[in-house]
């Protein structure tokens, strides 16, 4: 037999199975793939189909219900912000010039002095609708806008003046007849004009509302000259055109405080003052009597 | 039963959702696929890459699986395809040799008989070693030939299918390995 003959004989022998060496061979199948490829492949096998019709079966409901509930929370979520947008972005329309005074480093100590003022005689107010006949909501309506009122007071910072002491007094006045008490006259004797000559009547209701509203919005933000421009331009407009028209602004109060300095002797402290308020309120007139200290 | 369909059934399964279908199919087909890549690209790292690719491929295409092929084929079909194609982008690794700290021993490719001589062990281990030497040394089509006949257990014509060849390609190229292999484990037996 030729050695190609016994080639095909032996081929034909490992075709049919019948080759040793198939045998040798059948022998080294231990060689298999690393566990982490088996786990990928099914992995993604099951991904493919979606977990498969099986797969399904044997998944919990919450996994099933997952993607569709995901969705309705997400546009719930959608639909509630959508609704509440109109709230929010109005809102500090109405709030910011009432907060903005007391971001105002060189105002705050006046600014804080006077709303402290219109808090008491807020406070003054309630009181006196305590005793006659209110309605029956009043009483909470009030202790809320309170609540609200004494918050920017002991938020309000000002580097110039950085007075807790004197925001304690100033918060103080809560006593019912005197609107500011004689702790806080004593540290800021202007403030007793204000908070004097501003009778509950008189003071804005939306004052103190607004000022607590936007406080928390601004609580985070340090006082800064950007948010204290708009305050200034305001607040140096002629006070007949606010709604301020019958209360002295921080203004008026501040330049009272230096009149009286200078009255005192201390003409270096009233410069001081002085400067600092032309700084503050570049456009506000200075008065005839007051523009000797420049 | 899914244990008792066969690959084409369970294919079918697959690609109408049932994802178990599958489990049954990899579980049959994966060490064979996986040493025809090792040993066809003898580069362990290359082959772990193709194999994932394979079965990534399959995933992708069962929709357009029929059922007139036979799976292996199907299968082994695309192995073939995606081991050229890389060999085509990286023809350096057509080169490499093995790694002998990176490939697994002669050993670990036997086996194991619990009721096995510890002389015959050795003997098989030294077979193994000599069979895998000689199958590493093919030239790569006859080399593919034998891995595709003895791995995925594919007739002549299902090689030629598979490999994209005429028949008479296959049976030749196959030939050509069984006579080298005979020739290379004749002194040890």
């Amino acid at each position: 037999m030729s050695h190609e003959q016994e080639q095909d004989r032996e081929f034909e022998a490992y075709l049919k199975g019948e080759s040793p060496l198939s045998q040798t061979y059948a022998g080294m199948r231990g060689q298999e793939p690393p566990a982490r490829l088996d786990h990928a492949i099914l992995a993604e096998a099951h991904r493919a189909v979606g977990g498969g019709a099986a797969g399904a079966r044997g998944r919990p409901a919450w996994r099933r219900w997952s993607l569709p509930l995901s969705l309705a929370a997400t546009l719930v979520v959608a639909v509630l912000v959508g609704l509440e947008l109109p709230y929010v972005s109005r809102e500090p329309a109405v709030t910011q010039p009432a907060s903005a005074p007391e971001e105002a480093p060189g105002v705050s100590v006046a600014a804080k002095r006077e709303a402290a003022g219109r808090v008491a005689a807020d406070k003054v107010a309630a009181d006196k609708r305590k005793v006659a006949p209110a309605p029956q909501a009043a009483p909470a309506a009030e202790s809320v806008e309170l609540d609200q009122a004494f918050r920017p007071a002991p938020r309000a910072r000002s580097p110039e003046a950085p007075a807790p002491g004197r925001e304690k007094s100033a918060v103080i006045p809560a006593a019912p007849a005197p609107a500011v008490s004689p702790g806080a006259e004593e540290a800021l004797p202007m403030n007793t004009a204000p908070a004097a000559a501003a009778p509950a009547a008189n003071t804005p209701r939306l004052e103190a509302t607004p000022e607590t509203r936007s406080a928390p919005a601004d609580r985070s933000m340090p006082p800064a000259q950007e948010s204290a421009a708009p305050a200034a331009a305001m607040l140096a407009a002629p006070p007949q055109a606010s709604g301020l028209a019958q209360t002295p602004g921080p203004q008026q109060a501040w330049l009272q405080r230096i009149r009286q300095l200078e009255q005192a002797g201390k003409r270096d402290e009233a410069k001081k003052e002085l400067a600092t308020f032309t700084k503050r309120y570049p456009d506000y007139p200075v008065p005839k009597e007051l523009q000797g200290l420049r | 039963m899914r244990e008792d369909l066969a690959d084409e059934q369970l294919m079918e399964a697959y690609r109408d959702g049932d994802a178990r279908a599958f489990d049954v199919l990899y579980r049959r087909h994966k060490g064979g696929l996986y040493r025809y890549l090792v040993r066809l690209c003898k580069h362990p790292g290359v082959a772990e890459e193709l194999f994932q690719d394979v079965w990534s491929n399959l995933i992708r295409s069962r929709e357009r699986y029929q059922a007139s092929a036979k799976f292996a084929t199907f299968l082994y079909q695309i192995a073939h395809n995606r081991a050229i194609d890389h060999l085509r982008r990286k023809p350096e690794l057509a080169l490499v040799q093995d790694d002998p700290e990176d490939d697994d021993p002669p050993e670990a490719a036997i086996v194991a008989d619990p009721a096995g001589q510890p002389e015959a062990m050795v003997e098989r281990m030294r077979l193994a070693e000599t069979l895998i030497e000689q199958i590493d040394g093919l030239p790569a089509p006859q080399r593919e030939a034998f891995l595709l006949r003895e791995e995925a257990g594919l007739s002549l014509e299902e090689i030629a299918a598979a490999t994209g060849v005429s028949a008479e390609t296959a049976k030749s190229r196959l030939r050509y390995a069984v006579a080298k292999l005979r020739d290379g484990l004749k002194g040890l037996r």
